[in-house]
């Protein structure tokens, strides 16, 4: 029985890159729902959400030979993705940009979203990650949720690496106060 | 060790970004601080249980769209599409028909008249020869 080897980022933006299709094809489809999670959990809205992610991928394909180093695709798209969350969230002005910035507290203590208590831990799990403020929840989500590396979230949230461990920190005492009477 | 940088560690710990000369001092504080003991425990149960959460698909009419720029297999999603025709797409479709036939039936009756009148001209000139000869232009 032959065993088929998923091809790397780097192969597939290599190949991309020289015009194949289909690398660019297995790159959105292995990315589509991630990059797509990644806007949802942070626009809040599925409609805008979609649009992000179009424009993301609109972006790989026009800007993919500008990315000279196929390594580093991940954190380049959900750069790219991020700053699409950013334009749409400074266009629709869905989110004041002051919650974009860091400060003290890692979560809004009154967000009006999400101040229903569901019975399910992994609901309650979910509505607590969208109650930290963007800064934080991207760096959370790309750390948790996408594996990233913290070299990898620096470059992707225009950060320092230090910056991201601070944010990883008080995401997770924060994360562990709104969750703690739960557990 | 202080609480403060204890919890710190924990966080690059669970992240296996945390260097080896600080294991031991941050195990050694767990040892003897409840305080920091909970909150490992309680944060690596989080950290475990956002592993399992799985991701939000993508909606199917971003697909689409992307299947026209050739990023998605065509066959792909036509697999769990469902055979759908709106109302005026429908009109649209039978004007469409409509048209090409009434268009290919006036193209077929030109045809048809000029060949006739071909015919006709062969056999008038067929008739003007005079018998026994072949009429040479």
């Amino acid at each position: 029985m032959m065993n088929t080897i998923p091809l790397s980022d780097d192969e597939l933006v290599a190949q991309f890159r020289n015009g194949n299709l289909k690398a660019g094809s297995a790159l959105y489809s292995r990315y589509k729902n991630a990059i797509f999670s990644f806007c949802l959990r942070m626009l809040e809205d599925t409609e805008l959400s979609k649009d992000a992610t179009q424009e993301t991928f609109l972006k790989m394909m026009t800007k993919i030979q500008m990315l000279h180093n196929g390594m580093v695709f991940k954190s380049w798209l959900f750069s790219v993705a991020r700053n699409e969350v950013l334009m749409i969230v400074r266009r629709k002005k869905i989110i004041p940009m002051e919650r974009f910035d860091e400060d003290e507290s890692a979560f809004d203590s009154d967000s009006p979203l999400h101040t229903a208590i569901h019975s399910e831990m992994k609901e309650k799990i979910q509505q607590s990650i969208l109650r930290l403020k963007p800064a934080y929840r991207e760096a959370y989500m790309l750390r948790e949720i996408e594996g990233l590396s913290y070299e990898e979230i620096a470059q992707a949230t225009e950060s320092t690496v230090s910056a991201v461990k601070s944010k990883l920190f008080k995401s997770r005492a924060a994360l562990n106060e709104m969750l703690a009477p739960f557990m | 060790m202080n609480c403060q940088t204890s919890k710190e560690y924990i966080s690059q710990f669970l992240d296996n970004e945390l260097s080896q000369n600080f294991l031991q001092p941050l195990f050694l504080h767990l040892g003897e601080c409840d305080e920091c003991r909970n909150f490992f425990v309680q944060v690596k149960s989080i950290h475990d249980s956002v592993k399992k959460l799985s991701y939000l698909p993508v909606p199917e009419s971003l697909d689409q769209k992307f299947s026209v720029l050739g990023l998605v297999k065509k066959n792909e999603p036509l697999m769990n599409r469902k055979l759908t025709v709106s109302v005026p797409s429908a009109i649209y479709s039978l004007c469409a028909l409509v048209v090409i036939t009434l268009f290919m039936y006036s193209v077929g009756s030109y045809q048809e008249k000029s060949m006739a009148s071909q015919y006709r001209q062969t056999i008038n000139a067929v008739r003007e020869t005079p018998s026994g000869f072949t009429r040479r232009d």
